[in-house]
């Protein structure tokens, strides 16, 4: 049985990641692919798509399609810088509180669940609120949200390795804790942590896609989906649906790419029984 | 009257997976004398219970009727469509199943099971005329009225069996499938279930098809056997005859293999080898790598339409065979 | 049923801390954080007098944390066990009148939205289990995953131009679903519980309760579409376990419609779980009420939040926040006792 590729599930994680390369590829390539500055008023507002603008203007002049291309770049950033922030942060908490254990890790434990229970786009706009705008405070604020899901997860894998047999050989002849955790535990981790990562960035693409759209968190002359939205919800009765239709539904793509390689990959490697 | 109420003919039934195709019956050929009990025997995985499922089309995706003809009162069943068959099920061919606690709903009551059968068959049958219906069966098997407001759970197995039989009568259907209908029970209230089904085959003038591995309860109950192996049918005929006289060289190991409290036996005989792959089954006869008796012909071809002495035996041993 | 009763305990006694460390966190990122709330309340207008009165008033000149009891964090919690969420600093009224004119239209928007999760997501995994291995089926797949990629206000304002806008197009002016609000301005409701279709029933007043079903119907669906996602995946899972079950197959041998056997027979058996899946999801749902509610003019907690914020009315973020966090504890909780009532093995 070795060797049967699932293909529904290669099927989706190649979609996925496909769709998100032509992303990145507009991101990094935007200032030469977008015809037009994002932030200046290039032509009469409230133009429908046509030749000159492919996806038309918005309320003030401004091109839309290269507002898309640039904001591809605002949401990647903070979205995975926040992804990052909560990984590096949660992962070692993680492995050291599940491996000492004792009453800090229960208490830490505690601490995490109750972050974790809390709806995190409420927690974030409150962080952001007092934070400030900023592109390093919007992240750290969508970070905080997701340490507890990085802390779970290690601390979990940790708690159900720390038995076995090989770590306590280890530990028999002197190996170091880090070394027990780093070269033991860890790689155990790793497998999951892929998963979790792509669909905590796809959460965190709609974290920052919401927080932008309640006007929190950005400078206003940063290109970006989400602020684009919340300017744009205001003449959704003059039926100027362009505005609002093509950020929506980039935002969309992206938080759906890394869903669609989370899931694929977390069937690959966590097949559930077959289906019959 | 017809002779035959069921006649299976070179009936095959075939499973797609990833790693083949298995042939789960194949070319089966039975017939159900009418009002007569049939035994159908064999050891687990033989395509028994795949066989009593096709009878109803009940077998689902990945696998499929791949051929022959299910010929019940001269209609043959596998044309039929499905909303046609669905009118035979529970109302002119029933089924009952071996585990009664998993087959009947657990969220539903016992008279609900009843009602609805009723409805899907029979249009503006009112409640009450149903319900007098359903009570007086249930107490012809033995069951107090009052139980029909219960749910599955809080009854017996045996009486849950019983209920079990109760929903196959309940439309006055010609033919009963019993898949192992005694399996979930003890060997007393086996007894007792063996004697009602007796007594009701008479009452409800029945035909039934018991599939079983327990040679026992064939022994009992059975008019006539049918022995099978691999898919296929490998001896039929008069149970008195074929317990007496087992022909096939599989039916004699199986007899065989039976504790008999008789004899003093010091060790139980077992069969050599063991059941065939039926993705990839051996060539000719089936039974062939486990038989004493295996002869040339028998890798080379398929034994069918062989009988002797009014017995239908599928070996080379009696005869040529048609095949 | 003593079991149950030492589960009950057991529970409340770990939510109590877990709704501590939530206040003390809610409190940690209100006063620790960089930026000083009084300078950002009173604007470039404070005189440092103000700005030293307004310390004093708030109480923000003690000590943040020491070992005696005159600190913020005493006082905070102290205020809060008095049921006292502090005064909003813009309109004056103490926080929890406020809360308590908001939370009705949260109420019945998520009660709404819910509904409709449920409904969609149990009937689409129903229909996707029976339908296993066709288009149809890897169609309503994709959707359970797909939809919760979708951001929630963009299928609000995408609704919005399709059913708002649009429809009036085509039906010329004649015929559309409210965009915004939760009644028209023509009419005044009358309150009695705050959920004006509820109220309208028990006062008879037919236009109340159609007029707010109208408003209801496009915010809801927002905030029940993006969540039925989750529902249509657990539902297929259970389905198709179901589906495999004995007792199917013996309701199949009976000649009971197909039809019946799937959705009554199959589906009762497989939808008890959805239904604490539903407590579950309720910090999702809160998040998403934020946003829908923003979308759709909704008044409603989310909306007075985000209001709060802009006008960086802190005591009316913090109550605000104290408040929904008592809320999903409180719900969280009621749905582990629920479960542990249905299925006694969890109480082990």
């Amino acid at each position: 049985m070795m060797g049967k590729k699932h293909r529904a599930e290669w099927y989706i994680v190649v979609v996925g990641g496909v769709i998100l390369t032509v992303i990145i590829f507009m991101s990094v390539f935007a200032p030469f692919l977008a015809p037009y500055d994002p932030l200046a008023s290039v032509g009469d507002p409230f133009s429908p798509p046509c030749r000159d603008y492919i996806m038309g203007t918005n309320n003030l002049g401004f091109d839309v399609y290269s507002r898309i291309l640039h904001g591809s770049r605002t949401i990647l950033l903070i979205s995975i810088t926040a992804a990052l922030f909560s990984a590096t942060v949660g992962i070692p908490i993680g492995l050291m509180s599940g491996y000492y254990g004792g009453k800090l890790d229960r208490i830490l434990a505690l601490v995490m669940d109750s972050i974790y229970s809390f709806p995190g786009l409420i927690l974030a706009i409150v962080m952001a609120a007092m934070l400030g705008p900023g592109v390093i405070n919007i992240s750290l604020a969508i970070a905080v949200i997701y340490v507890p899901t990085y802390f779970r997860m290690v601390r979990g894998q940790v708690l159900s390795v720390k038995e076995e047999l090989y770590v306590e050989a280890a530990r028999s002849i002197g190996a170091r804790a880090v070394t027990v955790m780093v070269r033991y535990i860890f790689p155990n981790v790793i497998a999951s942590l892929a998963v979790v990562f792509s669909l905590n960035v796809a959460d965190a693409i709609l974290t920052e896609a919401g927080l932008s759209y309640l006007g929190l968190g950005l400078p206003p002359d940063l290109p970006d989906w989400g602020i684009d939205l919340a300017k744009g919800k205001v003449f959704v009765p003059l039926g100027t649906w362009w505005i609002v239709t093509f950020p929506g539904l980039m935002i969309t793509l992206v938080a759906l790419s890394f869903t669609m390689i989370g899931e694929g990959l977390n069937e690959i490697l966590n097949p559930r029984l077959k289906e019959h | 009257m017809n002779e035959q109420i069921l006649s299976l003919q070179e009936l095959s039934i075939h499973y797609s997976t990833f790693d083949g195709t298995v042939k789960a019956v194949d070319r089966a050929s039975l017939d159900l004398p009418t009002g007569q009990v049939v035994g159908l025997v064999g050891e687990s995985g033989c395509g028994k219970s795949t066989l009593g499922l096709s009878i109803l089309r009940l077998v689902r995706p990945p696998g499929g009727i791949a051929g022959g003809r299910i010929v019940f009162e001269n209609d043959d069943l596998v044309t039929k469509e499905e909303n046609e068959m669905r009118a035979i099920r529970g109302s002119r061919i029933a089924m009952v199943f071996q585990d009664p606690m998993t087959s009947l709903n657990p969220l539903i009551r016992i008279d609900r099971h009843f009602l609805e059968t009723i409805a899907s068959h029979e249009n503006g049958v009112s409640k009450s005329h149903a319900m007098e219906r359903i009570e007086t069966l249930v107490e012809r098997l033995g069951i107090s009225r009052s139980r029909l407001h219960e749910y599955p759970h809080q009854l017996s197995g045996g009486m849950r069996q019983r209920i079990m039989i109760g929903l196959g009568l309940i439309l006055n259907p010609r033919l009963i499938i019993a898949d192992e209908p005694t399996n979930s029970l003890d060997v007393i209230v086996e007894a007792h279930f063996l004697d009602l089904l007796n007594d009701l085959k008479e009452e409800f003038n029945l035909t039934i098809l018991l599939i079983t591995h327990n040679m026992g309860i064939v022994a009992e109950l059975a008019d006539r056997v049918a022995v099978m192996y691999a898919g296929t049918i490998v001896e039929e005929g008069d149970v008195y005859d074929l317990f007496k006289n087992p022909m096939h060289p599989y039916t004699r190991g199986l007899l065989a293999s039976i504790p008999n409290i008789k004899i003093d036996q010091t060790s139980l005989y077992i069969m050599s080898g063991s059941p065939p792959n039926l993705i990839d089954p051996p060539t000719g006869c089936s039974f062939h790598p486990r038989c004493a008796q295996a002869m040339d012909i028998c890798r080379q071809k398929e034994p069918r339409g062989i009988t002797s002495d009014g017995r239908r035996v599928e070996c080379f041993l009696y005869g040529e065979g048609t095949t | 049923m003593r079991s149950l009763l030492a589960y009950i305990i057991t529970r409340l006694l770990l939510t109590i801390p877990m709704i501590l460390i939530l206040l003390t966190v809610v409190f940690l990122i209100v006063r620790v954080m960089p930026g000083d709330p009084v300078i950002a309340m009173l604007g470039p207008k404070g005189t440092p007098e103000m700005i030293e009165q307004m310390r004093h008033d708030l109480g923000l000149d003690k000590p943040i944390i020491s070992f005696g009891l005159d600190n913020q964090y005493v006082d905070y919690l102290s205020d809060l066990l008095h049921g006292d969420l502090g005064v909003s600093t813009y309109y004056k009224v103490p926080v929890w009148e406020k809360i308590r004119l908001y939370f009705p239209a949260t109420l019945e928007l998520t009660i709404f939205g819910l509904m409709i999760a449920f409904f969609v997501g149990i009937f689409s995994g129903a229909f996707a289990a029976e339908k296993r291995k066709t288009v149809a089926d890897y169609s309503i797949r994709l959707y359970g995953i797909a939809i919760y990629s979708i951001p929630i206000f963009w299928l609000g304002l995408m609704l919005q131009i399709i059913f708002g806008v649009w429809l009036e197009d085509i039906t010329g002016g004649r015929f559309a679903f409210p965009i915004a609000g939760r009644i028209s301005a023509r009419i005044s409701p009358e309150v009695i519980t705050g959920l004006f279709v509820l109220d309208g029933i028990i006062t008879g007043s037919w236009k109340q309760v159609t007029n707010s079903l109208f408003h209801l119907v496009l915010p809801a669906m927002t905030l029940g579409l993006v969540l039925s996602g989750i529902f249509v995946r657990l539902t297929r899972a259970n389905m198709l376990d179901v589906l495999k079950s004995d007792y199917i197959l013996s309701a199949d041998a009976r000649g009971i419609k197909r039809r019946k056997v799937v959705y009554r027979h199959a589906l009762k058996n497989a939808f008890v779980p959805v239904l604490t899946m539903m407590g579950l999801q309720f910090a999702y749902l809160m998040a998403g009420a934020v946003l829908t509610e923003t979308t759709f003019s909704w008044p409603g907690m989310g909306s007075y939040l985000v209001e709060a914020v802009h006008y960086r009315d802190f005591p009316a973020i913090q109550g605000t926040i104290i408040f929904i966090a008592l809320l999903v504890a409180s719900i969280s909780l009621v749905v582990d006792i629920v479960y542990a009532f249905i299925d006694p093995r969890v109480r082990y």
